[in-house]
């Protein structure tokens, strides 16, 4: 049992870290108070290319194993969540599928200049009428001769409105549930594809989040992405556990963010003479934070190995993903608590991280749905 | 062209120190990260390549184990080979070894050039680069804040002497102490990443340099702590204002 990242890991991290330090930390405050894309950092951060970091080297990626994945979601979110969503969504779920299932020329034309930040991606699932409820899918593609068309409004997508390219989730076969779903690819420009309305969020500023529109969407048959019609959830189910360990790795970066602040201010604040981390009840409340933020990235990693290894890891990915949340939730919590009033205001730092945590909730799931997955998983059929 | 970059690995700036045994030991958290002043060395070296396709660029560190992480990171950066001496433990803290040690691993590796930082952040010595110079019977230039070659068989410095400037042209081979402004080190792209954490050194062993402990540990110490003065930086009187009145209410409660 080795419980260490590996140096060259460390060394990962580090390069990373000093990378977010740098370029993202000093304009986390200004993204979210203007709550725009920032093209500028976006164009500057890709081109050191670790958008591609999960992809081969053959494509220019880095293949990096999921904990070195998970390193590297921890420092992006705690420079800026809102522009981790995005970075991440480039990184992950808005290319994966391009990927496993693309043509040569798909792969070409889109997932290789998203690895460089030249394109915007995403990916499509939730409508108005269903988030965890996927079955409930209401977008349907239609076969017409060698086409797909696609109609439906997607709801809540990461980077939509500004997007190059989505993968959107849509059934063939309407009233079938989970049989079928499946992916398409839908390119900017295809007649139809729109953004619609702008969703404006509490927290996670900076990523732009909104409608997508599809009334006729016209695509290609190499734009279904997957080998097998009707097989959508299974491919889904190839990434589900990254996607769920991934946003375990982004609670632990909303932690450490809030929690760094919290202990400079415990170590500056005066109050009846003397440091404020000096009183047993802050010390208490940096001792029990540093506990459970070590315990969330001991089951995210622990989640990824599990991946890296190619071992079932569907409870511990969703034990992770919640945990690291639930923690993540009390730490935002608490550092508000030690700045005093001061966490009330919205010049300091502890209320965005305490907007920005509520997203984990239902980002990889919700824990009303996780807890009744775990759940069934634990008690078994009875 | 062959450009030699010496790189020290010294404790990361937020490294927790302890002073321990009575004064006479330095507990260090393991964390550590290339000098400053040598990832300006480094990232001089990089853009001459860059400018010159034909220059190579070898970063050399000695010491025990942890010197690779600079070494990652000159590779990161962009250097294409790495050379670790390894020394005995605590062999490096002496300036006049190490610049003995560096100065023969020099000789073995080859260069047109060397550049280093002109100090490390961990002892301040700044005696290394010079030394090394001396030994090797080549000019050195310190302080540089500007580097210029043409491709040509002479290069001209700017060494930053704080109250004036001293502009020198001088041949090669030659040593070069890099100071602020020489170059900005960059943010390793995720090629320069990876060749980084893949990085196999090639290792030479530090010969026994005897008589070279030019200086004696008698105790460390804490700084006196006077009392803080801040500058609060910026060009809009109204933020300053706002960051000042922060600090009287936040961290002086005075307000």
């Amino acid at each position: 049992m080795d419980f260490r990242l590996t140096e060259e890991q460390e060394f990962f991290q580090k390069v990373v870290a000093e990378a977010v330090d740098r370029m993202v930390v000093p304009l986390a405050q200004t993204i979210d108070e203007k709550d725009e894309f920032p093209w500028e950092l976006w164009r500057e951060f890709s081109s050191l290319g670790y958008l591609g970091l999960r992809y081969p080297e053959n494509l220019g990626g880095m293949n990096a194993d999921k904990v070195t994945c998970m390193l590297f979601y921890e420092e992006i979110t705690r420079g800026s969540v809102g522009f981790a969503q995005s970075v991440i969504m480039n990184a992950l779920m808005g290319t994966h599928f391009l990927y496993r299932f693309g043509t040569e020329e798909i792969k070409k034309r889109c997932l290789l200049p998203a690895m460089r930040g030249e394109k915007i991606a995403t990916i499509c699932f939730t409508e108005d009428q269903s988030g965890s409820d996927l079955a409930a899918t209401r977008t349907t593609a239609t076969r017409e001769g060698d086409a797909w068309v696609i109609n439906g409004t997607k709801m809540w997508i990461t980077n939509g409105p500004i997007c190059d390219f989505a993968t959107v989730l849509a059934t063939t076969e309407p009233g079938s549930g989970f049989k079928g779903l499946n992916f398409f690819l839908v390119e900017k420009g295809t007649p139809g594809f729109s953004p619609g309305q702008i969703i404006h969020k509490m927290g996670c500023r900076g990523t732009v989040t909104g409608e997508l529109i599809f009334d006729s969407v016209r695509v290609p048959q190499e734009n279904l992405l997957g080998e097998e019609l009707g097989k959508g959830m299974v491919y889904l189910g190839e990434i589900l556990n990254e996607i769920r360990a991934m946003t375990g790795a982004m609670a632990i970066g909303i932690s450490r963010a809030a929690f760094d602040e919290g202990l400079q201010y415990a170590r500056k604040r005066v109050a009846f003479g003397n440091p404020i981390g000096t009183y047993q009840l802050i010390r208490a409340k940096i001792a029990e934070m540093a506990t459970e933020i070590q315990a969330s990235r001991l089951m995210v990693h622990y989640a990824a190995w599990r991946i890296d290894q190619g071992l079932d890891c569907r409870n511990e990915a969703a034990m992770a993903k919640m945990f690291a949340t639930e923690v993540c939730l009390k730490v935002v919590d608490e550092v508000t608590r030690i700045y005093g009033a001061n966490g009330f205001a919205q010049e300091y730092a502890p209320q965005r991280y305490f907007r920005d945590a509520r997203f984990l909730l239902y980002g990889g799931g919700t824990h009303e749905i996780l807890k009744d997955f775990l759940g069934r998983q634990i008690v078994g059929k009875l | 062209m062959h450009i030699a970059v010496l790189v020290k690995t010294v404790p990361d700036s937020e490294a927790r120190m302890e002073i321990s045994d009575g004064g006479r030991g330095l507990r260090v958290e393991e964390k550590w990260e290339l000098n400053y002043f040598d990832a300006i060395a480094v990232e001089k070296a990089v853009k001459i390549k860059e400018a010159f396709p034909q220059v190579k660029v070898t970063a050399i560190a000695y010491g025990p184990r942890y010197v690779l992480e600079g070494l990652r990171k000159a590779v990161a950066m962009g250097a294409d080979e790495a050379v670790h001496v390894e020394g005995k433990e605590g062999s490096w803290l002496y300036p006049l070894r190490a610049a003995r040690v560096l100065s023969q691993a020099l000789r073995d590796v080859g260069f047109h050039l060397i550049l280093c930082g002109r100090k490390a952040t961990d002892d301040d010595s700044g005696q290394v680069g010079p030394m090394v110079a001396e030994f090797l019977g080549i000019p050195h230039v310190s302080w540089a804040s500007s580097l210029e070659w043409d491709g040509g068989d002479s290069l001209v410095a700017v060494r930053d002497l704080g109250d004036h400037k001293e502009k020198v042209r001088f041949s090669l081979p030659a040593l070069v102490t890099a100071h602020k402004g020489l170059a900005e080190p960059r943010v390793p792209t995720i090629q320069g990443t990876m060749r980084g954490m893949r990085m196999q050194p090639r290792k030479l062993q530090a010969a026994e340099e005897p008589g070279t402990e030019n200086w004696k540990l008698v105790r460390f110490a804490e700084p006196p702590r006077r009392p803080q003065v801040r500058i609060i930086e910026g060009d809009d009187p109204r933020a300053k204002a706002r960051e000042l009145l922060r600090i009287l209410r936040e961290e002086m409660s005075l307000l």
